[in-house]
């Protein structure tokens, strides 16, 4: 299960950062029409 | 085992991580890349970076495995490594990735710059991509990937102090005076717009050597206008093209580089943010080998001149 610490937006993109189990960072970028939490 | 171990001849740092031996190599039953599969637990994504799983650089690395000394300097190896995924589409080649996407990647090379040059130790950020088994991937879903070093790397070193002296010496950048003699002849020009250029330079030393400048003088991906951006992708999908129609090979092998200035606070207004893309593949059946005058001597011995190289990739582009 990952973490949600951040969510930000950059260009049209929306950028969800969460942590995964194992400590390491993943960052998903996703277009902001998209909309809602990943 | 994983450090930094200092040459102090050559004047330069090594990265020792033995872990990577224990990286897949082109796993066949599923893709770690792909959704749901391993790295990504989503059943889609549109773009995504992760710390690598096999990282040459770490966050916490804990201390050097070898005590060193003033001479044989060790240092631990921080830092950070990522992986950039362009698309979930594991069989999409990517001269073949749209427009639209390529400006998102641009942002999130660009978002990846910001974030990790805020980080006090890391000093360089270098983005880069790796296709092709000939290159050494060890995956072959669509991806690129990102080092922040804690030093900055001896090539990018070598370049800035050339640049630095010729913005001392003749008060102008090194690379926009590469440009104008490019253009003066204009013969091992491939591609151009209105905000970017690319080209086979004159000193190319590998196979199908492109080097992709924006005609506006600026340090970092972050410096970039917004107005710039589709260029750049146009640019960088152009130059895909180019090289997948080359030779009828099943996967062109290519390297693509981001040279750009260090994040490590001092002033880099000489320096001209730029992109490299290098190739192995000399002819159809010809792989270009780095062996002992390369490697050894450090002086490449190129069997195709950098003008018939242009030539080819403007016919395979099908450019006038």
């Amino acid at each position: 299960m990952e973490q949600r610490l951040e969510v930000y937006s950059v260009g049209r993109l929306t950028v969800e950062k969460k942590r995964k189990e194992d400590g390491r960072y993943i960052y998903y970028y996703f277009p902001e029409e998209d909309g809602g939490e990943r | 085992m994983a450090e930094l171990r200092w040459n102090p001849i050559l004047e330069r740092w090594n990265i020792v991580s033995d872990e990577r031996q224990d990286r897949p190599v082109l796993p066949e039953d599923s893709c770690p890349l792909c959704p749901e599969v391993l790295e990504v637990p989503q059943e889609d994504y549109h773009i995504v970076s992760f710390e690598n799983r096999f990282p040459a650089l770490k966050r916490d690395p804990g201390g050097p495995n070898q005590q060193g000394d003033s001479f044989y300097r060790v240092r631990p190896n921080k830092g950070v490594c990522e992986v950039l995924l362009y698309t979930s589409d594991h069989d999409v080649q990517p001269a073949d990735i749209s427009q639209d996407r390529f400006e998102d990647l641009i942002s999130v090379w660009q978002d990846r710059f910001a974030d990790l040059s805020r980080e006090d130790f890391v000093d360089y950020i270098y983005i880069f991509e790796n296709r092709g088994e000939e290159i050494g991937v060890t995956l072959y879903h669509p991806h690129g990937q990102l080092y922040a070093f804690p030093f900055v790397p001896p090539l990018a070193q070598k370049a800035l102090d050339s640049a630095r002296s010729h913005y001392e010496r003749a008060g102008s950048c090194i690379y926009c005076r590469v440009m104008e003699k490019e253009r003066e002849g204009g013969s091992r020009v491939i591609w151009e717009d209105e905000n970017f250029i690319a080209f086979v330079p004159f000193f190319a030393h590998l196979p199908y050597e492109v080097h992709l400048y924006p005609k506006r003088h600026f340090p970092d991906v972050l410096r970039m206008k917004d107005e710039e951006a589709p260029s750049l992708a146009a640019s960088i999908k152009g130059i895909l093209t180019m090289y997948e129609g080359l030779f009828p090979v099943e996967e062109f092998p290519y390297m693509m580089t981001f040279h750009q200035a260090p994040v490590d606070g001092d002033d880099y207004r000489y320096f001209h943010f730029h992109l490299e893309f290098y190739s192995l593949q000399r002819a159809k059946d010809k792989i270009k080998y780095r062996a002992g005058v390369e490697t050894g001597a450090g002086t490449f011995i190129s069997s195709i001149s950098p003008e018939k190289m242009a030539q080819d990739l403007r016919e395979a582009g099908g450019v006038e």
